[in-house]
């Protein structure tokens, strides 16, 4: 029964187990050494755990040492030792020693608590525990059917104490269970965050261009379902793992049973494998197709909730709307349906061949072997037992693994279309020396707007001085707004060197010098990135004087409201822009929707502050009253300046 | 904490294994002497003597033997109920009665006679109690047809005759596996039971008080031994007849082996349970395969018959080897039911022993014998997983050559559960 080949098998297993539990339990100690990890008794409850977990132990020991007695008819080590099979007391010792290592690191990780813990190996070794829990079960009914169906009197069952072994059996497959999915509660959700952390750096760190070109709502779906869809599998992989541990035991068992049905099963089983793996590369493109649809759905969602008012006031473009988002919603459901068909047709498929297999076994295997009929009625209680896990645990997983797949590779192809901007740093820029300048020398950029046109600026050689206004005019199209992402370090130029007085500098360099305030501006919640402690004084003092004052006010750097009219939001805009105090200032028409009272405080008292100030002041406007105060103004047309002049009032 | 459990689990284990190896043996007289009844103790053996030409009754004899044998082994009655309820549950313990009360009414009168007899001597009485350490009536018979309602035994069985044999004549080892139960108790009461009748005189190697022939012959150079082979029929014991206990009276009664195979494969007696007799005369080895559930394979769906060395097998199994005959515990015979191919601890052996006889040129010698029986690399194996024929479970060995009644016995030590590596034969004297 075990053989030395079996023995050295499960002696190898139980080393590398052993060896891998060793592994951590070191990891773990150096972590609570390193103060990487905490105590958590947990009280009374912990307490309690910690007992219950000792009684369980206690369980387990008491089952291995009368293996001999429950499982071999009432033998003793004596005997068992003599009739056999060799090996049982070896197989138990090993048993006995990985128990008791993976029992110490249970202990240990369990009561010395690690924030953002991964628990991996021991979610793998508890599935697999689950999964020999299962078997357990399945081969104690098995066994104890076996006896009943011998004749023996009704007590011998009892008697023979089988169901301790069934007990044994249900409290692993459910005790593991049950610390499993606890332990992947949080397993999934780190891995949900992390995998959303580690999108929002890509994106944080990515080049604008990049950005910009991504399709609406390929953000959101990469964040919210692709990184939930693979999130939410690591359940179904511990029940994946928990049903393959649990079949590969019933294998061996039907193998101990019967050999050439056990070849027979695993053949049809591998054909059905195989139909159902065909049928899956048939679907993968239905979850392909099904995810595109999904972004098209968000950017939709982005249209209704952007998009509300223009929808709520015309009913015409609301039907539109409503058509548009529906067929979307149809294409989603169409092929979510044909994916899933595919596979319930190839399940079902499957379940006949099974069944049919099963059906094989018992009507001919009487007949072409010389097969016990005790032997046949064990091998199809396992074989039926196994339908219910191979249906649950494998068909059922694949196509969730399939729109895993799906979801891992946008994730990826997500992940790499943003690659990171090589001249990205998170540290600011040294206070600016005075007197710098930005001087641009035949920088030129290129783009292809949405509809493929292309758009030139440039050559561009001009350079921008500190302690001076420049206003920019032209009209539109004429690469003002392009001019100024150049100038932030949004765009990078194709050809041409941006300097920084005499040094070049990189996108992300430029940009640090500049608070902007872009045409498409965003107004965030709270004042990211600002000292305002030490401002709070000057944030009253401009709030009131850009009249925003009873309107919205700053506590703990936050916003009371930004539910403000365009013309306030802006005026908070600039408060925020003056607070980042940076050397460079970038207003792309601020002023335009602004009464004559806040515009007239723009150009006359805010720009010359900045100016005394020493800043660097680029203001893109079409307010020619203003001309005056600029120092210099330049003219964009068709992507070039076509005239610098300096003011009269220089 | 969890460090300590699991040494405490090893620690047991190695206790069970190594620390309680040595048995004491409680000592009884060396030898019982009584009218018809002869008891020796040999060492590692009892040597009894049954005299049923002195005028005594069966039932007498019964009486005086059981009398003798607590005197040589006061515990008896223990080692027996403990080996009884050691292989018995509470509920197949009242179920296995149920059999004995089947296959007793078929158990010829003298032998009934002697083990009520002997029942009688032992203090159970007629209430069976499960380990009270007492022998009762029923227990008694359920001991005499352990092999009849429980099954146990494991054996093989090598022998060689004419151009195979170093003498021309046959040289026959029989090994018994089976288990001696955890006190010991099998080899503490092993002996060599003789038996002498008006018709002649036989030979059991067997147990005290074990009135069937699991390993015997006769004066008239037969020689006999039960093996068993189980093919997962349902059992059924009614109107059953007891094998050991016929195979004795086969040996006390018939004049040579074809009539005592013919006793034993007489279709009006039918056992309860599916199993090998293996004989030998000074001429030739036969083994006649007794199967009673007839799901052979085949056209042929062969029952009981003789297998001889040039017997067809079934498909899967071949022997090939001229006067020489083997058995595992399995039917092989060309249309008999399979229970050979597909079980490990009969291919192994088979294929064993057909390595041993198979290339050579000269015959094999008494000693050549004992080497095929006792050889194993280093200790012995476990009884399923050994490809051996000396195992762990092996309780004697026994190497015969009828022509010369010679005999040499390999018992299990009694006061040890260590098996040895290297068993060791006594020659042993009989019929004098």
């Amino acid at each position: 029964m075990i053989s030395d080949g079996m023995f050295l098998a499960i002696l190898c297993i139980s080393a590398v187990v052993s060896l891998i539990t060793i592994f951590y339990i070191v990891i773990s100690t150096k972590e609570i050494v390193c103060r990487q990890r905490y105590f958590k008794g947990g009280g009374i409850k912990g307490l309690f755990n910690f007992v219950m977990s000792l009684v369980f132990m206690g369980f387990m020991g008491y089952c291995l040492y009368n293996i001999p007695e429950i499982l071999f008819f009432g033998l003793t080590w004596n005997s068992l030792e003599k009739v056999g099979p060799d090996n049982v007391e070896k197989v138990i010792i090993c048993l006995s020693f990985v128990i008791s290592i993976m029992y110490i690191y249970f202990i240990l990780t369990s009561f010395f608590y690690k924030p953002n813990d991964k628990p991996y190996f021991m979610v793998i070794s508890l599935s697999i525990i689950s999964g020999i829990g299962n078997s357990i079960v399945v081969f104690i009914i098995n066994r104890g059917l076996g006896i009943l169906a011998g004749g023996l009197e009704k007590w011998t069952l009892i008697e023979s104490k089988l169901y301790i072994f069934f007990i044994c059996g249900i409290l692993l497959f459910t005790v593991a269970a049950m610390i499993v999915r606890k332990k992947l509660i949080s397993v999934t959700n780190n891995i949900i965050y992390e995998k959303r952390i580690q999108i929002i750096d890509k994106i944080l760190k990515a080049p604008y261009v990049k950005i910009s070109s991504l399709e609406d709502g390929s953000i959101y779906a990469a964040l919210n379902n692709d990184t939930e869809t693979i999130g939410n599998f690591v359940g179904h992989l511990v029940s994946g793992i928990t049903g393959v541990i649990t079949l590969i035991t019933c294998f061996v068992y039907l193998a101990i049973l019967d050999k050439r049905g056990t070849l027979f099963f695993l053949i049809v089983l591998i054909v059905t494998i195989v139909i159902f793996q065909l049928a899956v590369s048939g679907a993968q493109k239905f979850f392909e197709q099904n995810r595109n649809y999904q972004n098209t759905f968000f950017k939709n969602i982005n249209d209704l909730v952007e998009g509300f008012k223009e929808l709520y006031i015309n009913a015409r473009k609301r039907m539109g709307f409503r058509r548009d988002i529906e067929d979307s919603c149809v294409s989603y459901r169409d092929t979510r349906i044909a994916g899933d068909y595919k596979f319930t047709n190839v399940t079902i498929l499957g379940e006949i061949l099974y069944t049919g297999v099963i059906g094989a076994i018992v009507f001919t295997f009487p007949i072409l072997f010389d097969i016990q009929i005790s032997t046949l009625q064990n091998f199809i209680l396992v074989l039926l037992y196994m339908g219910g896990i191979i249906k649950e645990s494998l068909f059922a997983v694949i196509p969730t693994c399939m729109r895993v797949v799906v979801s891992w590779k946008r994730i990826n192809s997500f992940a790499n279309s943003i690659s990171a901007d090589e001249d990205y740093r998170d540290s600011e820029i040294e206070n600016a020396e005075e007197n710098l300048t930005i001087e641009f020398r035949g920088v030129k950029f290129a783009y292809k707007n949405e509809n493929g046109e292309s758009f030139e600026v440039g050559p561009i050689d001009y350079t921008f001085k500190f302690g001076e206004i420049v206003f920019i005019m032209g009209g539109n199209g004429s690469g003002k707004s392009t001019l100024a992402k150049l100038l932030t370090g949004l765009y990078l130029p194709d050809e041409g060197q941006v300097l920084v007085n005499g040094k070049r500098v990189n996108s992300r360099e430029l940009g640090a010098y500049f608070s902007s305030i872009y045409s498409d501006y965003h107004l965030f919640e709270k004042l990211y990135g600002i000292e305002y402690k030490d401002k709070l004084k000057d944030i009253e003092r401009y709030l009131n004087i850009l009249g925003i004052d009873s309107k919205v006010e700053i506590k703990d750097g936050e916003f009371s409201t930004l539910k403000l009219s365009s013309g306030q939001r802006k005026r908070l805009a600039l408060l925020v822009s003056y607070l980042e105090d940076r050397p460079a200032y970038l207003f792309d028409e601020w002023a335009s929707d602004q009464d004559p009272e806040f515009r007239k405080f723009f150009y006359k008292t805010l720009l010359p502050e900045l100016k005394a100030r020493g800043k660097a002041v680029i203001a893109i406007t079409h307010d020619d009253k203003y001309f005056d105060d600029a120092d210099k103004i330049i003219k964009m047309d068709m992507g070039k300046i076509v005239s610098s002049i300096i003011s009269v009032n220089v | 904490m969890k460090k300590l459990l699991a040494g405490l689990l090893i620690i047991l284990l190695v206790f069970q294994t190594a620390c309680t190896q040595e048995i004491s043996v409680k000592k009884g007289s060396p030898n019982y002497k009584g009218k018809g009844v002869t008891i020796t103790d040999k060492g590692n053996y009892f040597d009894v003597a049954l005299d049923f030409t002195k005028g005594l009754s069966h039932r007498e004899i019964g009486k005086e033997f059981a009398r003798g044998i607590l005197s040589v082994v006061p515990d008896y009655e223990t080692l027996v109920d403990s080996y009884i309820a050691e292989n018995l549950f509470k509920s197949q313990y009242n179920e296995t009665f149920w059999r004995v009360d089947d296959i007793k009414a078929q158990i010829d009168r003298e032998y009934r006679e002697e083990i009520e007899g002997m029942a009688e001597v032992f203090s159970g009485g007629d209430k069976n109690v499960r380990g009270d350490n007492k022998i009762s009536k029923d227990e008694f018979f359920l001991f005499n047809l352990f092999l009849d309602v429980i099954r146990a035994t494991q054996c093989s069985f090598v022998s060689v005759y004419g151009s195979q044999s170093a003498t021309g004549k046959t040289i026959t080892g029989r090994i018994l596996d089976w288990y001696g139960g955890n006190k010991n108790q099998l080899p503490r009461i092993q002996a060599v039971i003789t038996m002498k009748n008006s018709t002649g005189s036989i030979c059991s190697i067997g147990y005290i008080g074990f009135m069937g022939i699991i390993t015997g012959f006769n004066d008239r150079k037969i020689f006999a031994a039960v093996q068993e082979s189980t093919s997962g029929a349902a059992y059924s014991s009614a109107g059953k007849r007891s094998y050991p206990l016929d195979l004795r009276h086969a040996l006390e009664n018939t004049a040579n082996m074809e009539k005592t195979i013919e006793f034993m494969q007489d279709e009006k007696k039918q056992y309860a349970v599916n199993h090998l007799i293996v004989f030998s005369d000074p001429n030739e080895s036969k083994v006649l395969e007794n199967n009673f559930s007839g799901r052979g394979s085949g056209a042929g769906r062969l029952k009981r018959a003789v297998r001889t060395a040039e017997s067809k097998l079934n498909k899967g199994v071949t022997w090939g080897i001229k006067d020489a005959v083997a058995s595992v515990n399995s039917f092989i015979l060309e249309g008999n039911t399979d229970n050979h191919t597909r079980t490990k601890y009969n291919t192994r052996r088979w294929k064993y022993i057909k390595e041993q006889f198979s290339g050579r040129e000269s015959g094999f010698s008494l000693e050549d014998i004992k080497k095929i029986m006792t050889y194993t690399k280093g200790s012995p194996r476990a009884l399923l997983d050994t490809r051996y024929l000396y195992t762990k479970a092996t309780l004697s060995m026994t190497v015969f050559q009828p022509d010369t009644l010679s005999l040499e016995v390999y018992f299990f030590p009694r006061n040890t559960l260590k098996v040895p590596d290297k068993p060791t034969f006594e020659k042993i004297s009989v019929f004098q």
